[in-house]
């Protein structure tokens, strides 16, 4: 069996530490498709402007398209969030107040950017925001 | 003299071309995956080791949750819709997932409510405990011209490098891979300065986050409230605390694209 394997500036190739490893036939790494369509990099703006509240342990489906794999990959996003007195950046989930989450997931068919409602009320009304999701869709299973 | 060794995607210079178009650079690593697996938690009211990785140090670490059970909310029991999906840092019915030097494991907490939970994991060769910092060659280049035909690719051991199937690649011209740029061990609040120029992916790590577990580093969720906060901008990406002395490490990655594709939704 060949080995193939790329190490840092260095270091030794041979029986080297793991850590100095760059590139190695023995560890994949997550590689996201360059030649999907829809793209598996890209990015969702979400302009949330209506005046909706939604209720106790509802979902509710933000944007969703097909991954195109027979499988479930794995996903995620970063994010900027804006709602006039708020504004963050990371790495999704995040957690709107005590209303709800922003999250993104992937399922048999589709990529899913959601909103999960925790609003003990049902009825408070979502302030306005805006979302910017930068999602990344790797090759590698996510199940 | 160390020499490099660098891959640029079909139709770059690789003498020119920018960090995001780089396949690979021996200069920073390809965040190479040292395990991965799925793992159903029996009993998400008990203590669970999920995977021993006998690495000898704290890997960095991503999990996938398939929620069958209860997710994030405020204590109350309420399930998502239980269809099959897999979703990063997702619901854990309550509990926590950790890593140290040697396993990956599972904790209940008093919130955690009944059945069992499935992840997937994935731990990588990176060590969050040591400082690491990529060189920015630049961002942005203009294309080489020199055509996008051949395919660069290196299969897996023990996987065939004629398969249609890119998962059985760890290097392949046809995908993008995230690059590690910087690990930031830090003490409590800790500050990554990246200096990439655009908000990166990136992740947070804190020892003993959840007050379960010490020395089982936790991922922190972005944007949390109380006493601690994890933010990114073009520059840095700072986690805030107050109270603690917990081991925190935030671990950076170059982006792997200069995205094009863009949706749009109006709610």
């Amino acid at each position: 069996m060949r080995t193939f394997r790329l190490v840092k500036p260095g270091a030794r190739v041979r029986n080297p530490r793991i850590g100095d490893i760059i590139a190695s036939n023995t560890y994949p790494t997550p590689k996201i498709w360059t030649k999907a369509s829809p793209a598996h990099a890209g990015t969702i703006f979400v302009n949330w402007q209506s005046s909706l509240a939604i209720a106790f342990g509802v979902t509710k489906l933000i944007d969703s398209f097909p991954h195109g794999f027979k499988y479930v990959p794995s996903a995620f996003a970063t994010f900027k969030f804006d709602n006039g007195s708020l504004k963050r950046e990371g790495v999704l989930p995040l957690q709107v107040g005590a209303l709800g989450m922003i999250l993104v997931d992937a399922d048999a068919v589709n990529i899913n950017l959601k909103y999960y409602s925790f609003d003990i009320t049902s009825t408070t009304v979502i302030p306005p925001f805006t979302l910017t999701a930068r999602y990344y869709i790797m090759v590698e299973p996510g199940l | 003299m160390a020499r490099l060794i660098k891959l640029a995607q079909p139709g770059y210079d690789v003498n020119t071309t920018g960090d995001e178009n780089l396949i690979y650079s021996s200069q920073w690593p390809l965040m190479p995956i040292a395990y991965q697996g799925s793992f159903t938690i029996p009993d998400v009211t008990v203590k669970t080791t999920i995977f021993e990785h006998k690495l000898g140090f704290v890997p960095a670490f991503w999990f996938f949750t398939n929620d069958t059970i209860d997710a994030w909310q405020n204590g109350s029991g309420v399930s998502l819709v239980k269809d099959n999906r897999s979703e990063f840092f997702g619901p854990t019915g309550g509990g926590h997932i950790g890593i140290n030097e040697s396993k990956l494991q599972f904790v209940p907490t008093s919130f955690t409510e009944i059945g069992s939970l499935t992840i997937y994991y994935y731990i990588f060769t990176i060590d969050i405990t040591k400082l690491f910092q990529a060189p920015i060659t630049k961002v942005g280049s203009t294309s080489g011209a020199r055509g996008d035909r051949g395919v660069f690719k290196v299969a897996k051991t023990g996987k065939d490098v004629s398969s249609h199937n890119l998962s059985d690649f760890i290097i392949h011209s046809d995908c993008r891979s995230p690059l590690l740029h910087m690990v930031q061990p830090g003490v409590a609040s800790t500050t990554a300065n990246h200096k990439l120029g655009y908000s990166p992916m990136f992740f947070c790590y804190v020892e003993n986050y959840s007050n379960t577990e010490p020395g089982f580093y936790e991922l922190v969720p972005s944007a949390s409230g109380g006493s601690s906060f994890l933010n990114s901008d073009i520059n840095n990406v700072t986690y805030q605390t107050t109270g603690t002395t917990n081991k925190t490490s935030i671990v950076v990655l170059k982006d792997p694209f200069l995205v094009s594709s863009s949706r749009s939704v109006t709610i």
